[in-house]
């Protein structure tokens, strides 16, 4: 399993990675603009992420810009064969509940809110097919 | 008029001709002793008195007498006539005034009574009647004191007694009647005692005067009332200061509880990262003994990052606990300490829209005043700029703090470049409850406090203006 994280501070980042080094081969973004980047790319060579754990709140370029700029390279470049990734947005937001409107407009799959359970992550990724 | 003179003197004329012809008659009757002498022609008076006989001059006296009875027989009975007459004449003025007097007691519009001494009513005219509801013929011979309110009874009653017996002038009372539908009615009374007809009586007048009263009652009442708001004038402009000051206090306080709702918001948020960081270190402390990888290095480590943790929000709390504790006295403080830990606060909620906040330039002012007072004036000014970027969806959202000082006084202006304050917005503003926000986003009640604390409490002042890009607010304090 391919899997991008994209996390401005750089605890919750290394503490993600932590968790997951088991599990995927993980590239680090720290805002949104580069994990569009890096998605990108991946797609470019092929080897397009399974997962994408996508922070909400980072400077530059927040979660949501991302989310759709990534779901639209995906359509243009992403080969027909290949699923769509697993993208789970993370925030530290109050009311998550009232983003969801716009994480769904976004075509997000799901979200984790801060402080973050591993036992919940990993139980998201086996309900996703990600892990067994 | 002349008919009438000519009238007056034909008795005594008539009276007088009779008398005169009868002395004439007496002159002309015949000699007593025999016919009377053949027609002859006249002789001269003197001769003709000198030629009366013997006889006839003897009863010349009587025939005088005679006359005189006459004419004092027709003076008298021209006397009686004329008393006759005036009798006659009186008898019919009396009757005249009477039915005068009758008519003005019937058609007057004051109730007129006479009572005996008992009270009890010998007559009333129809207005008297009316006053009680009743028909004359149904109140005579009642006791004139059932037709008054008990309490009134024993001053009617000594006012009678005192006509009755001599004792008062003519009265004048004031008593609460009763009509017969049983409401009270207002009398002025007149009573006067009235001896004409032998049996000591008392005549009088009543008016009804419940509409006076009324009139009287109810300007006495605005009297009282404008006398007691008078007197408490004082009171209840205290009474308004205070509770105008209440206002404020309360308005204050929902600013206040509005920013705290806030700042909750941004002390959660901030919260949330620590938290999520020390989630992480103890989940990896676990994993890291599970894998043999928990070291005494790494375990040090992990503890003394989660202590940084535990402090910092505990520091947090800290902060906010002091940010919104009202100040009891107040203190010398720092401008630029201020501005920066309000912006320390409020940076958090423009961060995760993208908004850029940057302080730019110091003070050096020591401002004596309540310091949280003046944070919340600036958080105010803060939050209207961030909720205009949120809104406007500038390209590089950004708030510039910009502080510097003129003179002794100390200046702080915010910047953002949110588009501005439509035309007739700026002008109300700082008016309280005014909101540009949809309904249930905004209390209108931010700014207006921003500038109660700011003009009021700080002796400062406040405005704003639009900039080509967005709005400026300047405070001086």
């Amino acid at each position: 399993m391919r899997c991008l994280i994209v996390e401005d501070n750089e605890m919750a980042r290394e503490g993600l990675k932590y968790f997951l080094a088991d599990h995927a081969e993980i590239e680090i973004a720290v805002n949104g603009r580069e994990a569009v980047t890096i998605f990108q790319r991946a797609l470019t060579e092929q080897k397009p992420f399974d997962l994408v754990l996508l922070d909400i709140i980072m400077p530059e370029m927040d979660g949501q810009q991302a989310l759709k700029l990534i779901r639209l390279a995906e359509q243009r470049d992403l080969a027909p064969e290949r699923k769509k990734s697993i993208i789970i947005m993370t925030t530290a937001l109050n009311a998550p509940e009232n983003m969801e409107e716009a994480l769904w407009e976004g075509d997000c799959t799901d979200y984790l809110v801060k402080p973050i359970v591993r036992a919940d992550l990993m139980a998201m990724l086996r309900r996703y097919g990600l892990t067994h | 008029m002349i008919e009438k003179s000519r009238k007056r003197w034909r008795l005594p004329v008539l009276t007088s001709l009779l008398a005169l012809l009868t002395v004439a008659a007496a002159l002309a009757a015949p000699y007593p002793g025999g016919a009377a002498p053949a027609a002859e022609p006249e002789p001269p008076r003197a001769e003709r008195e000198r030629a009366l006989p013997e006889e006839y001059r003897e009863h010349q006296e009587t025939i005088w007498i005679i006359a005189g009875a006459l004419l004092l027989q027709s003076a008298a009975i021209t006397l009686l006539v004329k008393s006759a007459r005036r009798r006659r004449r009186a008898d019919q003025l009396l009757r005249e005034s009477e039915e005068r007097f009758r008519m003005l007691a019937e058609r007057s519009q004051t109730g007129i009574y006479v009572v005996d001494r008992d009270a009890a009513i010998l007559y009333v005219n129809g207005t008297f009647a009316d006053i009680f509801g009743y028909e004359p013929d149904e109140l005579i011979g009642t006791d004139f004191r059932a037709l008054v309110c008990r309490q009134d009874l024993t001053g009617l009653a000594d006012s009678f007694a005192g006509q009755i017996n001599g004792r008062l002038a003519p009265s004048h009372s004031e008593v609460r009647g009763m009509h017969r539908g049983g409401s009270p009615i207002d009398l002025e009374l007149f009573a006067t005692l009235n001896k004409s007809a032998g049996m000591p009586s008392i005549i009088g007048t009543v008016l009804d005067i419940s509409a006076r009263k009324k009139d009287e009652r109810d300007r006495q009442h605005q009297q009282q009332e404008l006398e007691r708001l008078n007197h408490t004038l004082e009171q209840r402009i205290a009474e308004e200061v205070e509770k105008s000051r209440e206002k404020d206090r309360l308005m204050m306080q929902q600013s206040r509880f509005a920013a705290m709702g806030e700042m909750i918001g941004n002390i959660a948020h901030q919260w949330r990262q620590p938290l999520n960081m020390l989630g992480i270190v103890i989940q990896q402390m676990q994993m890291e003994q599970e894998k043999g990888h928990l070291t005494n290095e790494v375990m040090e480590q992990r503890s003394a990052k989660g202590m940084e943790l535990l402090l910092y929000l505990s520091r947090t709390i800290d902060d906010f606990r002091n940010f919104f504790r009202p100040d009891i006295e107040p203190r010398p403080f720092s401008l630029a300490k201020a501005v920066a830990k309000t912006v320390e606060f409020f940076e958090p909620s423009c961060s995760c829209h993208g908004i850029k906040v940057t302080v730019e330039g110091t003070s050096a002012l020591m401002y004596t005043g309540h310091v949280n007072e003046f944070s919340q004036a600036l958080l105010n000014i803060l939050n209207n700029a961030r909720d205009a970027l949120v809104e406007g969806h500038a390209g590089q959202p950004c708030i510039a703090i910009v502080l510097h000082d003129e003179g002794k006084r100390g200046v702080v202006t915010v910047r953002d470049n949110g588009g501005g304050m439509a035309p007739g917005v700026i002008d109300k503003i700082f008016d309280p409850y005014f909101t540009t926000k949809e309904e249930g986003k905004g209390t209108g009640i931010g700014l207006y406090m921003a500038r109660t604390i700011v003009e009021r409490h700080m002796q400062g002042s406040i405005f704003a203006r639009n900039l080509p890009d967005g709005a400026e607010f300047t405070v001086i304090i």
